[in-house]
């Protein structure tokens, strides 16, 4: 009895509680998520393999072409090697996670650091150095690489010069595609497409939040910020940095961003992907948000196509005389990566810039 | 007949108690203390959070608060803080080690509020009582003389348990969480698991478990007090901390209150078990020796007023306390929110001149996302990299704001009003009207 008198009006004020308690949320349209964490992690860790197996085809070809007494022809093609080995490597930026990362050094944070070292680059190359693995990061890498094949002649000056800057340059070119090769034999032979596919979750480590924060670190900083916004100047009250482009010497910048967003773009996938983070989240009911973002992604795309349409392959160019569109192009950007920064990793259950610490 | 009542409440408040459930209390929650000292220092936690930032964020009014400048003083000062841990759980020279214990935890604490959790303050909260409350009247290494204690005090350390599993349940009474949200977003990533994925997953379950643990909150310290839902209100609680434990990264928070709880099992229960557990003998207590009885009362009581009265604080400021969170903090918000986003700041010179600050340059990646959401943060943020530029000799500049922040799976808003110059703005406890109005939108 005196059980019932307590419960009465404590049931009552809840009551009261729940029917004043705005519900807000429509979550009828919320379907059972048929697809499994299983299959979409397989998926892409499927997708990863083929890019770094046509990444891994691309630095052969570049490492087996033919660099001594060549002529300009001979030259100019291995130039487009080189282009297509940089485009190669930027649709793997983002998969700078698990094996990606070899004694605690970051593939991207080793091979594609921009602007070079010229004059350590020069040195090194004069010296015919072969040891890459103890040069600094500003020395080693895509950038370095370049600078020494369009800048061969001028750097050396007579035949022994150029057979040590030719050795030092394909010793350039061999640690780069040896970590490559290693990255891709981790996923084809090592069995890291099975341990990708297993480490379901989204705690921190987890496969999706491995996968999500070199996604978001590759939108937001590699990309957003190391290829459009220093040089563009936007660190800098707006004074142009043009000698921090990607690709200074090749002046195919913007088409290396452009790819490079591409890439994050067929990532992130549609809404008709079967397995995607697009339909990923569709799956999990946030149809909505994958809709938004997939058109920003477009919208964004279609700002690289109107810059690329104007002013060719060459970032220098456009920032020179294309300024309002560069900085539109990164506006839609912005709008991108708040959608995926925000709602997108909370929707995934994953914690952005994770580092060790508790939470409430 | 009120004068009766008055003086029969005031015999039972201060009638002599077995000591046992306080001593014990005390011994476990300076365990509880030590671990979480080791597990932070041994997980590099004092040189990734304290020493390598260049920059902390204050609380208000506690900018004197500094870290010493050499990192070794650093590492002895954590080091002093889990030695008091321990001259806590031995009971020996207690007003030395409770005080020291305090002072270095809440040091610790005020340093950065980029680390503000709920349990931390707690246990400055409980490390400030265990000054006043008699701890150490049984289970003292090397003295074997029991004291009686006087029952208020056993009442008082309940109102302190009780009210932090009270207000984290009325602090559940908003639209967003009784609508299922943020549980609904972070059950989704559940949704992976086998067998019980889907159901983990539906929504259903994230408004189920919303109403359910804002019922167990609000209800867990009355049917702790009660005798017949004791036990059963006890084992619900483990089971819910150990489901919080597994599902998301709360540290010790789960195990803290898990011991807190045991408060309310009765103080002849707690001897009962001690001595099955041959942890003690029966004996007889000796007269209580407590000195200060009355200053004890009014330090503890102060301190419950605070505990009670500071949550309700939000009420001072217009709009949603999730948003603008003036008031959010020391209230008991206890896993409420979702948010994330970004903040970057825009300092302007008079010819119009842009920089954009690299947020890398000046804080750690985890300072990054916590200024990023809460406004307090972005303003001292602004003051910090004022300070830079001024050194580097820039004059009469602006800085502004372009913050875009997403609450609880929203598309992410404008959080700090377009425009708003946050060198002008001041820091304190005024209504910061340089935030955004939080225009409600369905979730």
């Amino acid at each position: 009895m005196k059980f019932t008198k307590f419960l009465l009006p404590l049931s009552f004020a809840f009551s009261l509680l729940l029917s004043t308690a705005c519900t807000e949320k429509d979550n009828s349209q919320k379907v059972s998520c048929s697809t499994s964490q299983e299959e979409v992690l397989l998926a892409y860790a499927t997708q990863f393999n083929l890019d770094l197996e046509n990444c891994s085809s691309a630095f052969s070809n570049l490492q087996t072409a033919n660099w001594a007494s060549i002529s300009d022809s001979e030259l100019e093609t291995n130039k487009q090697t080189l282009k297509a080995a940089r485009i190669a490597y930027n649709t793997i930026s983002s998969y700078n996670f698990g094996p990606a990362i070899s004694n605690g050094v970051e593939l991207n944070d080793r091979f594609n650091i921009f602007p070079a070292n010229e004059t350590a680059i020069v040195s090194n190359a004069l010296n015919g150095e072969q040891d890459i693995e103890a040069l600094f990061k500003s020395q080693v890498g895509l950038e370095a690489i370049e600078y020494l094949v369009y800048n061969i002649d001028s750097i050396a000056h007579n035949e022994t010069e150029k057979n040590a800057v030719i050795q030092h340059l394909q010793a350039q070119i061999s640690a780069i595609t040896s970590r490559i090769n290693d990255l891709h034999s981790a996923y084809s032979t090592g069995g890291y497409i099975a341990e990708f596919k297993s480490n379901t979750g989204s705690d921190d480590g987890s496969s999706l939040a491995l996968f999500t924060n070199q996604f978001v670190q590759d939108l937001e900083t590699r990309l957003r910020n190391n290829k459009l916004r220093i040089p563009i100047g936007k660190f800098n009250g707006g004074t142009p940095l043009l000698d921090k482009v990607e690709g200074r010497y090749s002046n195919y910048g913007l088409e290396f961003a452009a790819q490079h967003f591409n890439k994050l773009k067929n990532l992130y996938g549609t809404n008709n992907d079967s397995l995607s983070l697009a339909s990923y989240l569709s799956c999990l009911g946030e149809n909505d948000l994958s809709q938004s973002i997939e058109a920003q992604f477009t919208t964004t795309a279609t700002a690289y196509e109107t810059l690329i349409a104007a002013n060719g392959e060459s970032l220098k160019a456009a920032i020179e005389n294309d300024n309002a569109n560069v900085s539109i192009l990164i506006d839609e950007h912005q709008k991108l990566v708040a959608l995926i920064k925000g709602p997108m990793l909370s929707a995934l259950g994953v914690r952005i810039n994770y580092t060790d610490s508790d939470g409430d | 007949m009120i004068k009766a009542l008055i003086k029969t409440y005031h015999s039972k408040l201060n009638a002599p108690t077995s000591p046992y459930l306080l001593g014990a209390f005390r011994v476990l929650f300076a365990c509880a203390a030590i671990y979480s000292a080791l597990r932070f220092l041994l997980k590099g936690w004092v040189n990734e959070l304290y020493i390598l930032p260049q920059h902390h964020f204050h609380f208000y009014g506690f900018h004197w608060v500094q870290l010493p400048s050499n990192p070794l003083w650093v590492y002895v000062l954590f080091g002093l803080l889990i030695l008091s841990a321990v001259g806590l759980a031995t009971g020996r020279f207690y007003k030395v080690f409770s005080l020291a214990y305090f002072l270095l935890f809440t040091y610790f604490e005020l340093i950065d509020k980029t680390y503000y959790l709920n349990h931390y303050y707690f246990i400055s909260l409980m490390a400030f009582a265990f000054i006043f409350l008699p701890m150490n009247k049984a289970l003292v290494l090397g003295k074997n003389k029991p004291e009686f204690v006087p029952f208020i005090y056993i009442v008082l350390l309940r109102f302190l348990v009780g009210g932090v599993y009270f207000y984290a349940g009325i602090a559940k009474i908003n639209a967003d969480w009784l609508a299922g949200e943020p549980l609904n977003t972070w059950f989704n990533a559940f949704q992976y698991l086998p067998i019980v994925g889907d159901t983990i997953g539906h929504s259903n379950t994230a408004v189920f478990s919303a109403y359910l643990a804002m019922i167990f909150d609000i209800s867990l310290p009355f049917l702790l007090c009660f005798k017949k839902t004791r036990t059963l209100a006890y084992i619900a609680a483990l089971i819910f901390h150990c489901l919080t434990s597994l599902m998301f990264p709360i540290g010790v928070f789960p195990l803290i209150m898990s011991l807190c709880a045991l408060v309310f099992f009765p103080a002849p229960v707690w001897e009962k078990r001690l001595i099955q557990l041959n942890v003690i003998t029966k004996k007889a207590f000796q007269t209580s020796t407590l000195k200060g009885h009355n200053f004890r009362k009014v330090a503890l009581l102060a301190l419950l007023i605070c505990h009670f009265i500071l949550p309700w604080r939000y009420l001072l400021y217009p709009g949603n306390v999730m948003w603008h969170e003036q008031g959010f903090r020391f209230s008991w918000r206890v896993m409420l929110m979702e948010k994330n986003g970004y903040t970057e700041l825009n300092v302007i010179t008079p010819s119009n001149k842009i920089y954009l600050v690299d947020n890398s340059k000046y804080l750690t990646p985890l300072q990054v996302k916590m200024m990023s959401t809460q406004p307090d943060m972005i303003l001292e943020y602004s003051q910090i990299v004022a300070q830079d530029f001024e050194k580097r000799g820039f004059e009469k500049f602006k800085i502004e704001a372009d913050s875009w922040v997403s609450l609880n799976g929203r598309k992410p808003f404008r959080m700090i009003q377009n425009n708003v110059d946050l060198r002008t703005q001041k820091s304190g406890f005024a209504t910061k009207t340089w935030i955004t109005h939080w225009h409600d939108q369905a979730l």
